[in-house]
Parts: C-alpha cells; structure tokens; sequence
C-alpha cells in the first residue's frame, strides 16, 4: 500500500503565517481512516485532527487546519485508541532473591520484609528497557507502572509510552500502591500467616501515627513507609492489589473489610470464580493476559486418565473465558501486562477472540477506555475523541484480521512509524509475584 | 486405595458461599451411640435446619426432609480432631520465636481434597494448628468440614479462639541451635514465655495509660502536647487475650519435665484451661495434670520419631483417663484423620478403657478442649447435628463411615462417593504429577516448611511432628 503523505502543511505555513490559528505547534491529522471507537462503534472515512498533544476534532467532517501534516489513509487504515497497559514491571529492577534459607539473623527492615509503599518508579526504571520500545510497537501509548517484589513493592505511576523516553514521561504519579500477598522469603513474613498479620501491623501503624500527626504534636514521628499508607487508609487510593488464585483473591477481600481499604484487582487469572463478589464489591480487574497452554489433547491411556483430562480441559476453558465471566457478571474489565511480554500479547487476543468469548468491541473497550477509566483517566484517555490525550494506534486492517499489522503509534501527538512486526518470539509470557 | 481421578464430579459445591449452610434429615431406627448417655437400639434422630431436634422412636417425617434408613447401622457424633494441619496453605511461620498474631483462619485451603477423606472417616471438625516451630505459635481455626464451601464457611462460628505453643525439641532446633536466637535450651523456652508475657502485661498497662491520657487531653480541650499514640501491637493483643482468658491453649509437648513446667508457668501468670497436645510422657504427670484442670491430646500408639518421644506407652491415654484428665485422640496427619475410631479403639486394648470413654476421646472430650462442647461432640436434642452413620460399631475394625453429616448437610455418603473430588483443577500439569502428589501419613506435620530453616545437618535428623 502506497501513502500519500501531503505536504500541504509546510506550504500553506509559508504562506499565511498571519493566520488567526496558526500556532507554534503545527497540527497533524489523519484523513479517510476507519475510526474504531472505544464503544465498539465505528466512523468511516474519519478525520482525526491533533495538536499539542490533544486530539482537536474527530469525525466524518472534520475541518482540517491550514497548518496540518497530513496522512492520508486511503480509505484502508484503522485508527484505534491507543492502548493502555494497566500496571506494568517493564524496565523495574528484579526483587532481591531470597537466600537459600531465610535469614533470622538479621535485622528486619522494610525493605528486607517487602514494605515499601512509599518507593516511586523515577528513581528505579531503566530506561533502556527494551520493553518500553516493544510496547510502543504494539501499539500501547499509557501504562500504569511500579516496582517489582513482595508485599508492598512501590507506587503505581502513569507512563506515556516513548520508548527510550518512556520513564521519563510521566504523566501521573503515584496514583496508587501496589500490592500483594506475595511472602518476603528473605525476613518475616515468610507465610501467607505472616503476611496477612503484617497488613494488620502496618494499618495499626499507620493509623496511630496518623493520628498523632494530625494532633498537631512537634514530637510526632515521621515515617515515609507508614506515610505511603495513610491515603490508602483514608480510601482517597486504592491498593492495585495482584492476586491470581481464588483463595488470594478472597484473602484480599477479608483484608479489605478488616482494615478499610479500596482495591483494583490485577492479574486475576482465577477472577472467574469470584465474579459475582467482585461485581457486587464493585472492584475492577486489570486482567492478565496471559493464559495457560492449551492442554495435550491426546486421549488417555486409562478411564482415569481420560476423566482426568476431561476436566484439565474445563478448566483451561475456563481459565480462557476468565474475562468472558468476568464481563457478564458485571465487572468492570482493564488490562495489565503484569510481566506478559509485549511479544505474547497479539497471541493471547487471539486466543480471546477466538476460544475466550470476547468481541473485538469488548477487547478494544478492555484495552483502552476500560483502563483508563480504572486508573482514573477517562477524561483524558481511552478514546479517540476532541480533547483527549491524542494516543492512538494505526493498522492495515480491523485488529481481529489475522494479516492485520501496526503502522503507526501516536503517543500523547507524537506519531512513530512502525517498520517491521516485532517478533513474538521468546515465549510464554513470564509473569510476576 | 480408592482413585480420586476417575469420574467428573459435577460440583456444585464450589459455587460462593454465602452463609454456613444446614440441612435436615431423619435418621430412622439406629443404634444412636448418644456419648451423653446409654447407646439407644433402634432409635430416630431427627436434624432440622442443622440441628438435632428429636431423638426417639418411631418419630415422624416433617414435609420435605430425607429420610435415611439406619437399620442395623451406629449413628455417633462427628469425630472431632483436636490437633490438625489439613486445608492449610501455611503451616509454619518460622522466623520468630513468638508469632501470636498469625492466624491459621488466613490459610485455610477450603479445596484441600484431604477434608473430604476426612469426612470418609467420619471427621466433622479439626482444629487447623499452627504448627511447633516456634515457642508461641500462631492462632489456630477450628473448621467444621463443609467441603465444597469457601473458607469462610468452614470456619466454625463463635469457636473459641486457641492458640499454639510448643515445647522441646522444635523450637529450640528452629530457632536456638546455629541461629543465635533463644531459645536453645528448654530453660530458653521457658523464658521466652514469661518474658513476652510480661511484656504483653506491661503494654496492657501502655495502652490504658494512653487511652486515659487520651481522654484527658480531649476533656481539656486539646491544650498542650496530644499523648503519643501506643499503636496496636497484632502480636502482644494476642498475649494479652491469653493472659486474659480469652484463648484457649494448646501446647505441643512431650516431656512430662517441660510438661510441668509450663503448668507452673501458666500457674503463675493465672492461665486455666489448657491442652498439651502430643504429651508421651503425660502418663508420668497425670495426677498433676489433673489437678491442675490441664487436658491432652495425644496419639494412640505413635513415637521415636525423634529423641524427646522414645519415652511412650500405649497406654498413656489409659493412665490419663483413669486420673480424670479430660483426654483426646488425635490425629496431626492427613492420612491417621481417616480412621481415627481405629485409633480410638487402641485405648480400649491397651489399658481397658471402657468403650464409651473410648469414644469420647475422639468426640465430646476434644470439643471441651476446643471449647465447643456446648454445640457438638454428643448426640442430644439442641445440638448441632455433626453426625456420622457407620456400617458397624465405630471401634470395630470392620466399621466404615457410611454417611456423615455436618450441621445436618451430606457432606459424605458412600453410596455416592464420585472418585474425583478435586475442587480447585489446574488448567496445567501433567496427569502423571497429580498421581504423583497423593501422599500419605507423612504429608502433614508440624513441621511443615521449616526445612528451610534447618542445616544440612539438622536435616539429616530431622523429623515431622
């Protein structure tokens, strides 16, 4: 396929600079692209307009100003929203890994316990993390990110996505904590026991010396750790709790009701289970992507082996309609990578697609305004639309056409072209916790 | 043994529970083994909303409720296993000597297909322990087996809390030998519990000054510096309800020496009601036992498996009885929770205790040690209906569960005992690895997860109970 790319822009900025809406930032625009919306709805033959970063008009008859750098689509792209990854650890340093035997020796700090809310992604990220460009290629434009590791591993902050100048590009910090039930392994606790009795230290904690702050006392203590609690303490921010197993997951509703505090749901491949209390709690899921492999199909040696098999079978398809199950009960649905390779990902929405129950409709919804609006951001992110943050994604063809491939990826207006299809290779997607 | 993996079960027991559930039932013309009084020939018990509301001859059937015929079959009250680590995800929690404050009710594994073998042997509730690794372990859970329910529901409501302590060997492997930390020694022992017991008393006294000064700051208008807060301690909260009454003890011990010793400890520090689970040696000290209303729960017939547990007898549960120590039969593993009434029975042969009295040790006398006895452990009009329907008398060797019930709900029937009862299936894995991980007697002590915390050499010697 042969663009047009017009260069009517720089012609016309030469010749009427005294133009009324002239401005330092020139716009940019797309013509004749399919619009796919976050609603599931369609525009064809659309007009998408930005500048500085913001979209200025979307539609069918969009005036294109004077000034614009113009693509035009051919009547043969698609323009999507752009995505957005809902929590990930890409370009976050490992955990320290736990010794061979646990040691009791040593003093328990926080950081040796895994309690450390107050850590931000600025001073940890590498910024080289070759995860940050793959993203990009496949399309995704914001991402929630924080630190890797046990228990209570750091702040939750909003990326754009720029490849190499992602970790730079914040857009929103600390927006929340992430969470886990995930054991230290180093120093206590070392248990799911422990863990959950650290949770009630730590909220006991925090809401003394919150209270003896807020009493105005000079002698009152400081505590960065503790600190980091108290918005969450106060439900004014949510735990981005990670919990895969249904055990877990109820284990962070126990702990919620206990203590106080509001949760997002992160990773959640057992969500299933527990879609009717999640939507009754009306917690949102950031869901994992990544799926279990498809059971070996060959028939058993045994009537036992074959009763066995038959339900592997339920339950892998079960596992693969987790988001399905999540949807008709109601629950509010985003994505997080959690540690998925951005490789992985294009197998897994297939497999969604195709054995998981979804619609594209749906798919795009979870990938875009559904996160968006979980992390808070859907007046300024998750559609395409007049205002909005101008993130989107271009393709050849609907995102459900297997020969489909990405062209373009425009973050916050800045539009970078995609050469080649990344490699899926490296396998399964490793995931975190 | 029975495949679990030949049949898909359809489950509807897995779906979210909403309220402990109970059930109804008539159980017609059995012989009703009360342990309140005399065994009834021929008698009908009647379960209404999960409890027992009639027992007699000849009673009539309200609307809708099953009937089960018992001809011929010994309906008793659900075994209660006073010393358990089934459904558990955690065991252990190794890193302190004192852990007060973790809670086994926060590992319980509802799909722990373990509770539904238990159920094949008759077992409506186990104490879910903390396991010995530390001098004060956590909080145990005592679980009535609603298999198939979320874990919440498994959770009896309103038990009394309890607690573990251990003495001995495990602790001061854990913690004292090649780590430095007391205690090393059983005198350390000792010490580490008066000495958290103190503290837990002097922050009783922290926190009710700080509430006074509290009040005193608000009653001033907040003039002047606010107290400094005395934060909740999960930890010393716990002690203090020991010390308080509020937690029932149950220690793992052997030796009669440290047996006796923490009487003279709790003694001191005003503690009453309280079991030594294990307790081989319990036989040497049964007057004294008694005479401080303390209990044990022991095995029948298990020992040597490590130095503290050489000195055992058979008759230990004989010689405890005969003194009036209120005694129990446990079982502190997967596979012995599957015929504790054979257990039971040993008591019988070894020492001539009388039937009933047999019985009781795996029935009315762990409920009193779980401070339940109130609500099950005996058949009687009022009670909840745990219950158990065996082919023959319950100490016969021959006997097998039939039926068993949990707050009158079939949790348990051998006529309708599908082979695959795994709730919770993995999506992955091997067949070859599920076959692979059904275990036996050994599987769960203790001592779970610890090894990591033992040298190479303490493993060569290590052990689970």
């Amino acid at each position: 396929m042969k663009l047009l790319l017009s260069g009517s822009a720089a012609l016309l900025l030469a010749g009427s600079m005294t133009d009324a809406h002239a401005q330092a930032v020139p716009a940019q625009a797309f013509t004749r692209v399919t619009l796919h919306r976050a609603d599931g709805s369609t525009v064809p033959n659309a007009t998408i307009v930005w500048r500085n970063g913001a979209f200025e008009t979307v539609g069918a008859n969009a005036t294109i100003p004077f000034d614009a750098r113009v693509i035009d689509g051919g009547d043969s792209l698609h323009v999507y929203p752009g995505l957005i990854d809902g929590l990930a650890e890409w370009g976050m340093p490992d955990p320290p890994r736990p010794p061979e035997r646990p040691e009791r020796t040593v003093q328990v700090t926080n950081e040796r316990a895994g309690v450390m809310p107050e850590r931000t992604v600025g001073p940890i990220v590498k910024a080289d993390a070759a995860e940050f460009g793959q993203a990009r290629n496949h399309g995704f434009t914001l991402m929630g990110l924080a630190p890797r590791g046990p228990l209570l591993p750091g702040q939750v902050s909003v990326h754009h996505v720029h490849g190499d100048r992602t970790a730079a590009s914040e857009y929103r910090s600390n927006i929340g904590v992430k969470a886990n039930l995930t054991p230290s392994r180093i120093v206590y606790p070392t248990t799911i026991m422990g863990v959950m009795a650290k949770y009630r230290q730590l909220f006991y904690d925090a809401r003394a010396l919150q209270t003896h702050q807020a009493s105005g006392a000079a002698n009152a203590d400081r505590d960065a750790s503790l600190e980091a609690l108290f918005p969450i303490a106060d439900r004014t921010k949510a735990f981005h709790f990670v919990a895969d197993d249904r055990e877990s997951i109820r284990r962070m509703f126990s702990l919620s009701d206990e203590l106080g505090f509001n949760t997002i749901l992160v990773s959640g491949k057992e969500a299933h289970t527990q879609a009717a209390e999640l939507a009754r709690r009306k917690v949102p899921v950031l869901v994992s992507f990544a799926l279990p492999a498809k059971p070996d199909t060959t028939e058993g040696k045994t009537d036992e082996e074959r009763a066995w098999k038959e339900r592997q079978s339920q339950a892998w398809s079960a596992s693969v309609r987790n988001i399905r199950t999540l949807l008709d009960a109601g629950v509010l649905v985003g994505f997080a990578s959690n540690g998925l390779k951005p490789g992985d990902l294009k197998k897994s929405i297939e497999l969604l697609l195709t054995e998981g129950g979804l619609t594209e409709a749906e798919m795009v919804g979870i990938l875009t305004v559904n996160t968006a609006t979980i992390l808070g951001l859907q007046v300024v992110a998750g559609d395409v639309k007049s205002g909005n943050l101008a993130d989107m994604v271009v393709t050849t063809a609907p995102i459900t056409d297997k020969s489909t491939r990405i062209l373009y990826t425009v973050t916050a207006g800045d539009l970078t072209e995609i050469k080649a299809i990344p490699s899926a290779a490296g396998g399964r997607g490793r995931m975190s916790e | 043994m029975k495949s679990l993996l030949i049949t898909l079960i359809a489950l509807g027991l897995a779906a979210t529970a909403t309220a402990q559930p109970k059930g109804s039932v008539h159980i017609r013309n059995a012989n009703v083994i009360t342990i309140s009084g005399e065994t009834l020939p021929n008698t009908d018990v009647l379960v209404e909303n999960g409890r027992i509301t009639r027992i007699g001859a000849n009673l009539a059937t309200p609307r809708g409720v099953e009937v089960v015929d018992a001809t011929d079959r010994y309906l008793m009250p659900g075994i209660i296993d006073a010393h358990s680590h089934i459904a558990l995800s955690g065991v252990n929690e190794p890193t302190h000597p004192v852990t007060a404050e973790v809670r086994m009710a926060d590992a319980v594994n509802a799909y722990d297909v373990s509770i539904y073998r238990a159920l094949g042997g008759g077992v409506t509730i186990s104490h879910a322990m903390h396991g010995s690794a530390n001098v004060i372990g956590g909080q145990g859970a005592t679980l009535k087996h609603h298999y198939g329910e979320e874990a919440e529901n498994l959770l009896m409501k309103d038990a009394p809390r309890t607690i573990k302590f251990a003495l001995g060997e495990n602790p001061t492997r854990v913690h004292g030998q090649g780590n430095n930390v007391q205690p090393r020694t059983r005198m350390g022992v000792e010490q580490v519990i008066r000495e958290h017991f103190d503290a837990a008393l002097d922050y009783k006294r922290r926190r009710a000054d700080y509430a006074a000064a509290l009040q005193t700051w608000e009653r001033n208008r907040r003039r002047g510096t606010a107290p400094a807060p005395v934060a909740r301690d999960a930890r010393l909260d716990v002690l203090v309800d020991i010390l308080d009454g509020k937690i029932l003890v149950h220690c793992h011990s052997y030796r009669s020496d440290e047996i006796s010793m923490l009487m003279r400890v709790f003694k001191d520090y005003g503690i009453r009601n309280y079991t030594f689970q294990h307790a081989n040696e319990a036989f040497k000290v049964a007057p004294e036992l008694a005479a401080h209303g303390a209990h044990t729960s022991i095995f029948s017939d298990w020992w040597a498996y490590k130095f503290e547990v050489y000195y055992s007898t058979s008759y230990n549960a004989a010689i405890l009885n005969h003194y009036g120590v209120v005694n129990s039969i446990n079982s502190d593993s997967g596979e012995l929770i599957r015929h504790l009434n054979h257990e039971a029975a040993k008591a019988v042969r070894y020492g001539g205790v009388s039937e009933l009295d047999a019985l009781k040790m795996i029935t009315i006398n762990p409920a009193i040690q779980l401070g339940i006895d109130k609500r099950v452990g005996t058949i009687e009009v009022g009670k909840e209906a745990d219950l158990a329907l065996w082919s023959a008398h319950p100490l016969s060797i021959y006997a097998i569960a039939d039926i068993t019930w949990v707050d009158g709900v079939k949790r348990f029937d051998r006529m309708n005992d599908p082979a695959d009862m795994r709730i919770r299936v993995s999506p992955e894995g091997k067949y070859s690895d599920t076959v692979a991980s059904i275990s036996g007697r050994h599987e769960d002590s203790c001592m779970q997860g610890v090894l990591d915390f033992f040298t190479f050499e303490q493993m060569e010697h290590s052990h689970d109970h």
